[in-house]
């Protein structure tokens, strides 16, 4: 069963998504920010991250160029945000993001894109 | 040159010329020829004289035929007897006595004033002798310098003995007959050359003396040898009959005869030159006068030196100085009178286009002005002005309002007398009875107070208030004061001082500059201190006028104040193209509407909006008299805009996250694979997305409720980023100079926080001068931010100087007075952050410098 890391710090949110990751067979590790995230990486192996942005103590692009410094085979990660703005995606890819997706997300393309990154699709 | 001024240059002329003919130049003419004379003296060699002693003229003829072969033979090449030798009797020329190199002289006198009468007193000579007339020459007033080449007698002219001597020796200078000339004296009769008769006779001579000369045989004694005054004696008639004779004879032999300028050319020159002078004068002022005149003096007796030298004739020099002086009086008369008319048109021209506006600035008396102030100014019923009178004993009215003078006690006129005394005595409004002004009504209080005009006491002020006005009675008095002594520092400029000799239109003409002066200065001074930077501009788009708030800006976009034009404006400030501000600039002035451009520029860090309106209408149709720009400092304004909206992007995106997390729910509770425990959390979950949502709705309403574009102070959810960016650019030139570097550090996703925006940026601006202003050259400071789940910090730091921490603690806590601006700056934001919410932690140590934490709520 391949592993996530959700990062996330809306605890609703992250909760959601954890059922939601959890019913598709995922096995779900979760964080409510960037550097609980980084943390909890160095410790287990996952097979992909879904990471949010805009998080408090560490964000999301934060956690990108730390992850790359703290990890020499990182997982691909799948971002997460209501936020749309070129710069920060274009900083975003530049950093290793896979794929960049804006919420409300749809559903079936998510899980879509989360299967292809984890070997499953 | 004005018609006028060639009409006064032909009457000079036309006045000159009548005063020349009652003879009034000749004496000062002739001095100025003696003059030259003296400069320049005329030896004396053609001629010799040989004078006969008194009495030995009556020797025989034959005796003077002999002498006159002796003569030819020593050389002579003409003989000249100053008198017939010829006996009374003789039938013909006596042997020796005729000759075409000899002649005689007949002696004449005038008679009458006349010039022209003349007889002879002795017989005629010969027949066959040729013979001129001897004759004293006429005195100018006294001076003979003059000699006639003929004389009118009996009706005929008879030439004088030295002009038809001269011709008959070939001389072709000769004036003709009816006129005189002028003689070149030598330096004193004594250089004529003469020798005695008898040395002649004895042989005792030197045949150089003769040989080629022409020979004067006179009487140089006696009776008929009384002395002339001439220029070479101008103190005693010394200068004898036959010397001047012999005088006259070398200046004909040696065709140097002066003779005056005829008299057409003389005219023509004295009307040029005094046309000149017109032109001259009217062209020169008064402070120029003494050196115009002078160059012109000195010009004439050039010219004049110059035609005696070169031209052998005698200009009317006298009668062209005077023309020139009274040209030249005449001319400045006329100057000064055109331009007073002037003058007095233009500030009557003033006066009616000022009426109205303001009180006229009269010269005195002007207590009718200060009268009417009393009522638009301090809401008076009743005010009456008294100024000394005639009587020293009664004060006269000098203006009223609501009251006059027949409403005193005829008791209460005289100054010198109480309640005047008192007031005086005072020096501020004192109350009198209710007696002192009949009209008054019983519910009003009268007073009286002492007026200084022109800082000396000028009269008395009595006035009336309503019973609860009375405290105000002082504040009254010393306005009304204030205004008189504005009227009068307005009506003569600082250091002027009228005097006797100070004319009215001048008087005049100084009151209405130093009103128009002080009314300009105050003008600017007003608009000096309006906060907005304004600029008036022409209808050439020239600065008629610009204040002081908007000189830095015009140096800030490089433009100088002197060279700016509204497209200039525009194109720096809108970044519009020049062809479209020209015609933007039409619009304004041609149509009339204003037009209102945002600017894209910042300048010195502030956003404006500049707004062009037309003036009023100018009496030129279809056009207005200029337009004014106004520079609208919309700083606060767009950045409270710019705080407003990452607000309302950031509610978007809280938003789209809670659309998202009931999106989320709504399909898990949708998915039939989903355990029924987690079925009820999902629910959970959706019921609480939904709350969250209505509430972070609630708080957007009450934030959006904020009136931002009139309260003084606003709190809402702020980008940190945006405020410390402003703060950043306020010490960035500073930091720049002191080479301290500025290192801020804030992601680009940061959320935001609860603060006031502009107290935020204040704060932050406060805290960053204070920290640059404390650097060590060529290090840094800081800025860093630690976004936490409820709290946002920012820190700051530098490494300076510092404070010592309980220093810095007073001055924050507000227990010591902070002796920097900076200090104060930051007390006053720290007492502003505390009130939305913000705490402020600084540490100082001194030799290391300071740390600042500023912690705010974050907004969720």
């Amino acid at each position: 069963m391949p592993r996530v890391m959700l990062i996330e710090d809306d605890e609703l949110l992250r909760d959601l998504l954890q059922i939601r990751l959890e019913v598709e067979d995922y096995e779900v590790v979760t964080a409510s920010d960037g550097l609980e995230g980084l943390s909890l990486l160095e410790l287990e192996r996952c097979n992909a991250v879904v990471l949010d942005l805009m998080m408090p103590v560490m964000d999301g692009l934060q956690f990108m160029r730390a992850l790359a410094d703290a990890l020499a085979d990182p997982p691909p990660v799948v971002v997460l945000s209501a936020l749309h703005r070129p710069a920060v995606e274009t900083d975003l890819l530049a950093a290793g993001v896979r794929e960049i997706l804006r919420k409300p997300v749809d559903l079936e393309m998510f899980l879509s894109k989360l299967a292809a990154l984890t070997g499953r699709g | 040159m004005t018609r006028s001024y060639a009409v006064i240059a032909i009457s000079v002329t036309f006045v000159t010329g009548a005063l020349h003919v009652f003879g009034l130049f000749v004496a000062p003419n002739g001095m100025a020829y003696d003059t030259w004379l003296q400069l320049r003296p005329t030896p004396v060699s053609a001629v010799l004289v040989v004078e006969v002693p008194d009495g030995a003229q009556d020797r025989p003829a034959a005796a003077w035929g002999e002498l006159a072969q002796d003569l030819r033979g020593l050389g002579a090449r003409q003989i000249v007897f100053a008198f017939d030798p010829h006996a009374a009797d003789a039938l013909g020329p006596s042997p020796g006595l005729a000759g075409d190199d000899l002649t005689v002289g007949r002696l004449a006198r005038q008679f009458g004033s006349s010039s022209e009468e003349w007889e002879f007193l002795t017989p005629a000579p010969p027949t066959g002798t040729t013979w001129g007339a001897v004759f004293v020459p006429p005195a100018e007033y006294g001076i003979h310098r003059r000699q006639p080449i003929s004389i009118t007698v009996d009706g005929e002219v008879v030439p004088s003995l030295v002009g038809l001597a001269a011709e008959r020796a070939g001389a072709t200078d000769v004036p003709p007959p009816g006129t005189s000339f002028l003689l070149r004296f030598p330096e004193s009769a004594d250089r004529v050359p003469r020798i005695e008769l008898g040395r002649v006779l004895e042989g005792e001579v030197v045949r150089d003396l003769f040989d080629g000369r022409t020979i004067l045989v006179g009487v140089a004694e006696g009776p008929a040898a009384v002395g002339l005054t001439t220029p070479i004696s101008p103190d005693a008639p010394t200068t004898r009959p036959l010397d001047f004779s012999a005088i006259a004879l070398e200046t004909l032999l040696n065709r140097r005869t002066v003779r005056d300028l005829e008299l057409v050319p003389a005219s023509f020159l004295l009307l040029a030159t005094t046309l000149a002078g017109a032109l001259v004068y009217s062209r020169v002022g008064p402070k120029n006068w003494p050196w115009a005149m002078a160059l012109v003096l000195a010009g004439i007796v050039l010219l004049g030196t110059a035609a005696l030298e070169a031209g052998d004739r005698l200009l009317p020099v006298t009668e062209i100085i005077f023309s020139q002086v009274l040209v030249s009086i005449l001319v400045w008369q006329n100057r000064e009178g055109n331009q007073d008319r002037m003058l007095r048109g233009l500030l009557r021209q003033f006066s009616s286009e000022d009426s109205g506006r303001r009180a006229e600035a009269a010269l005195p008396p002007d207590w009718p002005v200060l009268c009417s102030m009393t009522r638009r100014l301090l809401g008076l019923r009743r005010s009456i002005f008294l100024v000394p009178g005639k009587r020293p004993s009664r004060l006269e009215q000098a203006a009223a309002i609501g009251c006059c003078l027949a409403d005193l006690p005829d008791d209460c006129l005289d100054p010198r007398r109480p309640p005047y005394l008192d007031a005086a005595r005072a020096g501020e409004p004192v109350q009198v009875p209710s007696t002192f002004l009949d009209c008054a009504s019983e519910d009003e209080l009268i007073y009286l107070a002492p007026m200084r005009r022109n800082g000396a006491a000028a009269g008395y002020w009595a006035f009336t208030v309503a019973g609860d006005e009375a405290t105000e009675v002082p504040d009254m008095h010393r306005a009304l004061q204030t205004a008189a002594d504005l009227l009068d520092d307005e009506r003569k400029p600082a250091g002027l001082r009228y005097d006797s000799a100070t004319k009215a239109v001048d008087a005049l003409l100084y009151s209405r500059l130093g009103s128009m002066s002080l009314r300009a200065r105050m003008l600017d001074s007003i608009l000096d201190e309006v906060s907005t930077a304004l600029v008036v501009f022409d209808q050439l788009g020239r600065v008629l006028h610009a204040n002081g708030p908007m000189s830095p800006l015009t140096a800030a976009i490089g433009v100088p104040l002197d060279a700016l034009t509204p497209s200039d404006l525009m194109a720096a400030l809108c970044r519009l193209p020049e062809e479209q501000g020209s015609r933007l600039t039409r619009r304004v002035l041609l149509e009339g509407s204003g037009i209102e451009l945002p600017a894209l520029v910042d300048v010195e860090g502030r956003r404006y909006l500049l707004r062009f309106s037309p003036l009023r209408p100018s009496p030129r149709p279809g056009i207005s008299e200029g337009l004014m720009c106004e520079l609208l400092d919309v700083t606060d304004l767009v950045r409270l805009a710019q705080f407003q909206r990452s607000f309302v992007q950031h509610v978007g995106l809280q938003l789209r996250h809670e659309v998202a997390t009931i999106h989320m729910a709504a399909t898990l509770m949708a998915d039939e694979r989903l355990p029924e425990g987690k079925r009820r959390r999902s629910s959970a979950h959706l019921q609480a997305a939904v709350e969250r949502t209505l509430e972070r709705l609630a708080k957007v309403e009450t934030f959006m409720e904020e009136e931002i574009e009139t309260r003084s102070a606003v709190v809402l959810p702020v980008d940190p980023a945006l405020a410390l960016k402003s703060a950043l650019a306020t010490v960035a030139e500073a930091a720049e100079q002191k080479g301290v570097r500025l290192e801020a550090q804030r992601s680009s996703l940061a959320g935001l926080v609860i603060a006031d925006p502009l107290e935020l940026r204040s704060l932050l601006g406060a805290l960053l001068r204070l920290l640059v202003g404390d650097a060590r050259r060529e290090t840094e400071v800081s800025v860093t931010f630690e976004e936490g789940t409820t709290v946002v910090e920012i820190f700051l730091r530098n490494n300076g100087l510092g404070l010592p921490q309980a220093r810095l603690e007073a001055i924050l806590r507000g227990e010591e007075e902070p002796q920097s601006t900076e200090l104060r700056d930051l007390r006053h934001g720290v007492r502003a952050a505390e009130r939305w919410g913000g705490r402020l932690v600084g540490e100082g140590r001194p030799g290391v410098g300071f740390q600042f934490g500023l912690t705010m709520t974050r907004f969720t």
